[in-house]
């Protein structure tokens, strides 16, 4: 009887890994930032890849040119390496499933955003936009 | 009757040397920091081949041991005059002439080789000497190392003009006396004597003691460059953007004055937490410049800590990099004159060796 019930609940928790992509702490903190989201907008859902993606793609006029977008250093395909634009200095991979480390430290993560909102997009980003951001990058 | 009066050995040796000083002579008066690696091997096989001669000196063949470099001035003198009334005696070995210009030759080349392990001992950290010398004193040698080459370049030009003189009146093809290392027996001459016993045993001997004593040498730790290891904070935060710079590429001042104002990094915003800009700021300064006697801290050491950056506005920097077409530094695999370890492969050690330099050359 209670197999009946479980074999089901364990399907639904293998179809949901990949999704998740499986790390502890870059769930924690998708979690936070949703939290955040939903504190700031009531309206919130759920953290969307497509959205993130354009976030990784769109190229800011008021930046200066060679860092103009996201993928102006980590590259147009976020699975293969990035190179810095101003020292040449390689850039691991942004997408999770290339490089399982990225989003899991709370620390790095702010670090990075902090800088590089300000100085790519022109404004420091919301919660919902990290956390669009990082579900694109998990779902690549 | 004919007779060698070089044995195979000699010969051997004489067109090494030959083709190593040439090398040297091309690599360095001629040509870019980068070919210094065949200067080096060049030299490191001309200090072989004068531990063998030395030994040869002894217990070769008639013709190559020491007498016959050791010509009174008087017969020196004798064998000139005859040269010049164009009937200078024939001899079996050496003429006098030509053996007081071998001494020259082996005692100026000596004296390179020697220098010139001091100088790569002193200035590049590299070799048996790198253990004593600082990098003021071999710079310093490198000078009569200098100095000694072009001596050397004037005694082997006479070399081989009196060589052709005397091949010319003698009409003796001595150049090819040194190839076959044959010549007839002139009447009234007795064949030379030949090595003597155990001299290639001997010759074995003295090199494996030599180049081993040289090898062991070369690893005593150099006097003004060490291993440092890199802190994990250090390679995480700053290695993340641009190339962990070597803490001994600039003062102490201008290592505080950059990790105070990290919030503007050249344009960037690279501010780090307190802790962590304390504890790198901490280990950079206490391993920056003042601590080296290395190439590159002695090379980009300013007077004025803060005028030491950026590091490729240094006078020194621009000099070596003159040659270097700005396409190379704007290609891809570099993208910057700051990325040092894009051509330099232990540029992230603070060693610079003429070894390590790769350029490369992105496809177009």
């Amino acid at each position: 009887m209670i197999l009946r019930r479980l074999i089901p609940a364990a399907l639904i928790c293998l179809a949901a890994v990949p999704a998740l992509a499986g790390d502890p702490a870059r769930d924690a903190l998708l979690a936070d930032y949703a939290a955040q989201a939903k504190q700031a907008d009531a309206a919130f859902t759920g953290f969307s890849a497509d959205r993130g993606k354009l976030i990784y793609t769109t190229r800011h006029a008021d930046a200066k040119p060679e860092i103009n977008a996201c993928q102006a250093c980590h590259g147009d395909d976020p699975s293969k390496a990035g190179q810095n634009a101003k020292t040449g200095k390689v850039i691991e991979p942004m997408a999770v499933s290339a490089n399982p480390k990225r989003f899991t430290s709370k620390d790095d993560v702010e670090k990075w955003f902090g800088r590089n909102c300000k100085e790519v997009l022109g404004h420091d980003c919301s919660a919902l936009e990290k956390g669009d951001y990082i579900t694109f990058l998990a779902s690549r | 009757m004919r007779i060698t009066v070089w044995d195979l050995p000699t010969r051997l040796f004489h067109w090494l040397l030959v083709a190593s000083v040439a090398t040297c002579a091309a690599t360095g008066f001629l040509l870019s920091t980068p070919w210094l690696r065949w200067h080096f091997l060049a030299g490191f096989l001309l200090g072989g081949l004068m531990l063998f001669r030395l030994v040869w000196a002894f217990k070769g063949p008639q013709h190559s041991r020491w007498p016959g470099f050791l010509p009174s001035p008087a017969a020196v003198i004798a064998h000139l005059k005859a040269v010049l009334k164009g009937q200078p005696p024939h001899s079996q070995g050496h003429n006098p002439a030509g053996g007081a210009m071998i001494l020259a030759l082996l005692l100026t080349l000596s004296g390179i080789i020697l220098t010139g392990f001091c100088a790569l001992g002193g200035m590049f950290d590299q070799g048996p000497l790198a253990f004593a010398l600082s990098f003021d004193l071999g710079g310093a040698i490198k000078e009569l190392h200098e100095l000694l080459a072009n001596l050397l370049l004037a005694l082997a030009a006479l070399h081989v003009a009196g060589v052709l003189v005397e091949s010319r009146l003698l009409r003796e093809a001595l150049i090819l006396t040194m190839i076959t290392g044959r010549k007839d027996l002139q009447p009234g001459q007795t064949a030379p004597e030949p090595r003597r016993k155990g001299a290639f045993t001997i010759a074995a001997l003295v090199l494996t003691t030599g180049v081993g004593g040289a090898v062991i040498l070369a690893h005593l730790p150099a006097k003004g460059w060490h291993p440092l290891m890199v802190p994990a904070d250090y390679a995480k935060e700053c290695g993340a953007c641009h190339m962990a710079y070597h803490p001994s590429l600039l003062p102490a001042a201008t290592w505080a004055d950059l990790t105070s104002h990290l919030d503007n990094h050249y344009g960037e915003d690279a501010s780090l937490p307190a802790a962590t800009t304390a504890s790198i700021a901490g280990w950079l300064t206490a391993n920056a410049s003042e601590n080296w006697d290395s190439l590159a801290a002695n090379r980009l050491r300013y007077p004025d800590a803060l005028a030491a950056r950026p590091i490729s506005g240094n006078v020194w920097w621009k000099r070596k990099h003159r040659h270097i077409p700005d396409t190379i530094f704007q290609q891809k695999s570099v993208k910057t004159r700051s990325n040092c370890a894009a051509c330099h492969g232990d540029a992230a050690e603070g060693l610079f060796s003429p070894q390590a330099i790769s350029i490369p050359k992105d496809p177009k």
